[in-house]
């Protein structure tokens, strides 16, 4: 910035100044000041007999505004305040032949108050002082000169000058209107236009100035003629809004200095209109006219404010117990069971102390597929003849062994056996058998990738995610939280196994810590996506998709979507699917990024059902009480690979409704328009919805009596 | 992968035994007998010339709990320790012979109470077709090993056929001035009265060798560590006193 730039040190500076201290000795503060600002540079100057002073003058700007036939001037001071206290200031014009002399300048006294508009002088920042000065244009004159006088009697003084910029046909100051909240009061706001200074910094300049609006009154004015406007006038303003009649009323005349005003009174939206026109003129100090232009004002873009609240397919399952274990007469049996980790397991899914639905043993595989086949088309059938109502089903089932691998058959089978009747039951509507959750011993078997459309297989392997701090995958059981997270700092049983741990990581809690690990009310609970009569579903590559009943989204062609990717719980959008009303039924629905791209560009009007796509039909909740009382909550993602636990993998799907109010913004009106941006700052030269393609904003609103903050 | 790890195994164990070079059979007694010249360099020639090895053991687990054994899963069990320590005893008999070739005795379901498939076996012709082998310039001894993998035992006796100490064909091969040896190797777990017990017990007790035996199952991963480790030394065990012995024993 040229305020910054070295100039070269006047004739005096403090070297003149120091006689002239000695006769004033009774400026004691003056003395003060210059010994605390320059005692040493004093003893300097003694041995050098030179002082480098760092005041120095520079003028900002000096420019003609030939819409007001009036110079404008703003310039700074770097200088200690208390040796201005006699200063005197002085300006002189030439006609543009030669460069000023202090000696031969025809000086006039820079008196402030004599401006066109209002001026003073501010000190705008430690040790620099600025000011503006303001007078009626004379074209004879190029260049402007200042000067400043230390003391009216003595010789030190600092002098600048500078060519006075022409602006043309541009205006001093960008006039224009905006609306509160409600957009139906009308704030009339100014921008000054200089450049340097900016709009931001002019009020450190000192000038204030005067400005009327007249006649201000609802219209509509059509994109075509504003987009025209901003082409021919080349700003954003709108301004002057030639589209606007210019009228000598002085209906609703309201004056103000400064910034920005108020406009008494409503211009409701009732009648239509997108805005309002307004006359400004730019007036003096006294009042008297400089300019007459006209002003538009651009209601802002108007959201829907509706609920977008949607029942969620989720409801709570009921869980069909089954527990298996190695049996215990046979071979090997006080090896490849572990009493205390199987009470634990029986425990930790709600079965207590109960017995073994169907136990098994190496070389009885045939036998153990028999009767499991049998006993799990038993335990469905007697759940569903005890249900009343339509809940799913849930075979929730302990799995008790400590084989090595070459023994593990069982394994195979009993994923085999929980496909066949979920696949068999999962063209039903409910009540039907959702699918299964199984707690195995160990870690290492995972289900085929047809399996695991029906079950959670737990602990097991899990495809290795970048993000996750989980030590080795033997630590990885099932839960969304990582289990040092749900357990917090405390030192209990959770924080190193997880409610779900393997039998070895379990041996080696107990070993550690001399606990069994066994909590207090543990719950294990389930919801899944209910399927009824009229529950619409389409198979996607990797999901399944239900679409929520009755539930719809209706889009109308004047409304803009915009999706709130970052907005809290936003994740919970990549589950949604959208579903026309015009689609044809061979095709699948879209997801929520399809669909925003085609709301971005105005071809997304339609009436969509809402679905939700899913890997997994159910959703888990385990809670229960460390044995520090600390309650602890997990869930039991429906995905097994780490996307998916983006997916159904949150809590707020157990919930009966969901409300997307806060993922969805729909505008209805003046979409196109500029708009108060999160922080309150006004985006005049921007379009809401071009501008907001992905993303949504919350409005700051200015409030109604309040100033135009610099630069919004 | 475990050939690989018990040649690395054996090779170790090897190595550390105070040996030299092979350079004929040695026949001192003494400390010699208790470390018997296994060659630590692998093309340095090697103490047997041939070793045809006959594991008899039932080769198929269905059924067999019930007809072969009793108890439910002990055959699944069984049989993968047969078939790890058949393994072992492979990669350490070709450790010290330069010829070996195993052949198969498989004992079905059916068969399993009379074993009838190892009178057949010890009437065989040429097991191994061993005669197809040219003479041994060095003149070593060719090694007939014959290996039982049972659990428990069988009731009944075998034939004299069987028990004769050179099965048909060895017999043929020693009248034709070949150091054919015959060796007798028992892996049975719970050994009591029956078809192997009286067959070890007419059998010069120098010419048999009885392997570790796991009476316990344990089906955990614990327990396969363990039966692995066991099927591993056993089968160095089994090398090299089968060079021991066809020295000491051989015609």
């Amino acid at each position: 910035m040229n305020w910054l730039r070295i100039q070269k040190p006047p004739t005096a500076g403090l070297v003149a100044l120091i006689p002239s201290i000695s006769r004033w000795a009774a400026q004691a503060a003056a003395i003060v000041a210059v010994v605390g600002f320059g005692s040493a540079m004093v003893q300097s100057c003694r041995k050098a007999g030179l002082v480098q002073v760092p005041s120095h003058l520079d003028i900002i700007g000096a420019y003609r505004v030939a819409d007001e036939n009036v110079d404008y001037l703003f310039f700074e001071l770097t200088e200690i305040p208390e040796v201005l206290e006699n200063s005197k200031w002085f300006y002189a014009f030439d006609d543009g032949s030669g460069t000023f002399n202090s000696a031969q300048a025809t000086w006039k006294f820079l008196d402030l108050s004599t401006g066109v508009h209002q001026h003073k002088m501010v000190e705008c920042s430690r040790g620099v002082h600025c000011g503006s000065f303001s007078w009626p244009s004379d074209k004879n004159v190029q260049r402007v000169a200042l000067r400043m006088l230390y003391h009216p009697d003595g010789t030190a003084e600092h002098v600048t000058s500078a060519t006075i910029r022409d602006f043309g046909t541009n205006l001093s100051a960008m006039v224009f209107g905006v609306y509160d909240s409600s957009n139906t009061r009308i704030q009339i706001r100014v921008d000054d236009n200089f450049g340097i200074p900016s709009k931001v910094d002019i009020r450190r300049y000192g000038m204030t100035r005067k400005f009327q609006v007249r006649a201000p009154e609802s219209t509509s004015v059509t994109n075509t003629v504003m987009a025209a406007l901003k082409t021919s006038r080349r700003n954003n303003y709108l301004f002057p809004a030639d589209f606007c009649t210019a009228s000598l009323s002085s209906a609703n005349a309201q004056t103000f200095d400064g910034k920005s005003s108020w406009l008494t009174g409503d211009f409701p939206t009732t009648d239509g209109t997108n805005g309002a026109c307004a006359n400004v003129d730019f007036l003096d100090r006294n009042g008297l006219v400089l300019a007459k232009h006209t002003v538009f004002a651009r209601r802002n873009p108007k959201f829907k404010t509706g609920s977008y609240k949607y029942d969620t397919p989720l409801t709570a399952a009921t869980k069909i117990p089954v527990i298996l274990a190695y049996c215990s007469d046979a071979i090997g049996a006080d090896t490849a069971r572990d009493e205390t980790f199987y009470e634990y397991q029986r425990k930790m899914l709600g079965f207590g102390e109960s017995p073994e639905d169907l136990c098994f043993r190496v070389g009885g595989d045939a036998s153990f597929r028999s009767s499991l086949s049998g006993l799990l088309t038993s335990k469905l059938a007697t759940a569903k003849a005890a249900s009343s109502g339509a809940t799913d089903f849930m075979f929730t089932v302990v799995l008790h062994q400590n084989l090595s691998t070459e023994f593990r058959n069982f394994h195979q089978i009993l994923a085999e056996e929980l496909a066949v009747i979920s696949t068999s039951e999962a063209a039903l509507i409910s009540p039907r058998l959702v699918g299964s959750f199984v707690y195995d011993s160990q870690f290492d078997f995972r289900p085929t990738s047809v399996q695991e459309k029906f079950m959670i297989w737990c602990p097991s392997i899990r495809p290795q995610d970048p993000s996750s701090s989980l030590s080795s995958p033997v630590d990885a059981n099932c839960i969304v939280t990582e289990p040092v997270k749900i357990g917090g700092a405390l030192l209990n049983f959770v924080t190193p196994m997880g409610p779900f741990p393997t039998l070895n990581s379990y041996r080696n809690y107990v070993d550690k810590y001399t606990d069994r690990g066994l909590v207090k009310k543990p719950d294990l609970s389930f919801a899944s996506v209910v399927k009824n009569g009229s529950t619409f579903t389409e198979t996607e590559k990797k999901h399944q998709v239900t679409y929520f009943d009755n539930e719809h989204l209706i889009v109308t062609a004047n409304e803009r979507v915009h999706v709130c990717w970052g907005a809290a719980n936003s994740s919970l959008l990549n589950s949604l699917r959208l579903r026309s009303s015009t689609q044809d039924a061979t095709t699948d629905g879209i997801n929520i990024v399809t669909a925003e791209s085609l709301w971005g560009i105005g071809q997304g009007a339609a009436d969509y059902r809402i679905g939700v796509a899913w890997e997994l039909p159910f959703i888990g909740k385990v809670t229960y009480k460390s044995p520090v009382t600390l309650n602890v909550v997990s869930l039991i993602p429906v995905g097994r690979d780490f996307a998916g636990y983006q997916l159904l993998g949150d809590p707020k799907w157990l919930a009966d409704s969901i409300d997307f109010g806060s993922l969805l913004q729909v505008c209805t009106n003046y979409c196109d328009h500029p708009w108060f941006d999160d922080a309150g700052v006004y985006q005049v030269g921007g379009n809401y919805s071009d501008n907001n393609f992905f993303s949504c904003v919350s409005p700051q609103y200015p409030s109604v009596g309040s100033e135009a903050l610099d630069g919004y | 992968m475990t050939s690989s790890l018990l040649k690395i195994f054996l090779l170790s164990l090897i190595t550390q035994i105070n040996v030299s070079c092979y350079d004929g059979w040695d026949d001192r007694d003494g400390s010699s007998a208790a470390t018997p010249n296994i060659p630590t360099d692998p093309e340095a020639t090697k103490p047997l010339y041939i070793v045809v090895f006959e594991p008899i053991n039932l080769s198929n687990s269905a059924a067999a709990d019930s007809s072969c054994f009793g108890a439910t899963g002990t055959s699944q069990f069984r049989i993968t320790e047969w078939s790890t320590r058949i393994a072992a005893a492979t990669e350490a008999l070709k450790m010290v012979a330069d010829n070996v070739t195993v052949v198969p005795r498989a004992i079905t379901t059916s068969d399993c109470t009379t074993l009838t498939a190892v009178e057949t076996a010890a009437a065989a012709s040429d097991p191994g077709s061993v005669r197809s082998y040219p003479d041994d310039p060095l003149d070593r001894p060719i090694v007939h090993l014959k290996a039982v993998f049972w659990d428990t035992d069988v009731g009944g006796t075998f034939t004299l056929v069987v028990e004769t100490p050179h099965w048909a064909a060895w017999r043929t091969l020693r009248g034709r001035g070949r150091p054919a040896v015959s060796l007798h190797y028992f892996s049975v777990s719970n050994p009591t009265t029956g078809h192997f017990a009286h067959w070890k017990a007419s059998t010069d007790s120098k010419i048999v060798k009885t392997a570790t035996a796991i009476n316990t199952v344990d089906p955990t991963d614990a327990g396969t560590r363990a039966r692995t480790a066991t099927a591993s030394s056993d089968a160095l065990t089994l090398a090299n006193w089968a060079v021991q012995t066809a020295q000491e024993v051989r015609p």
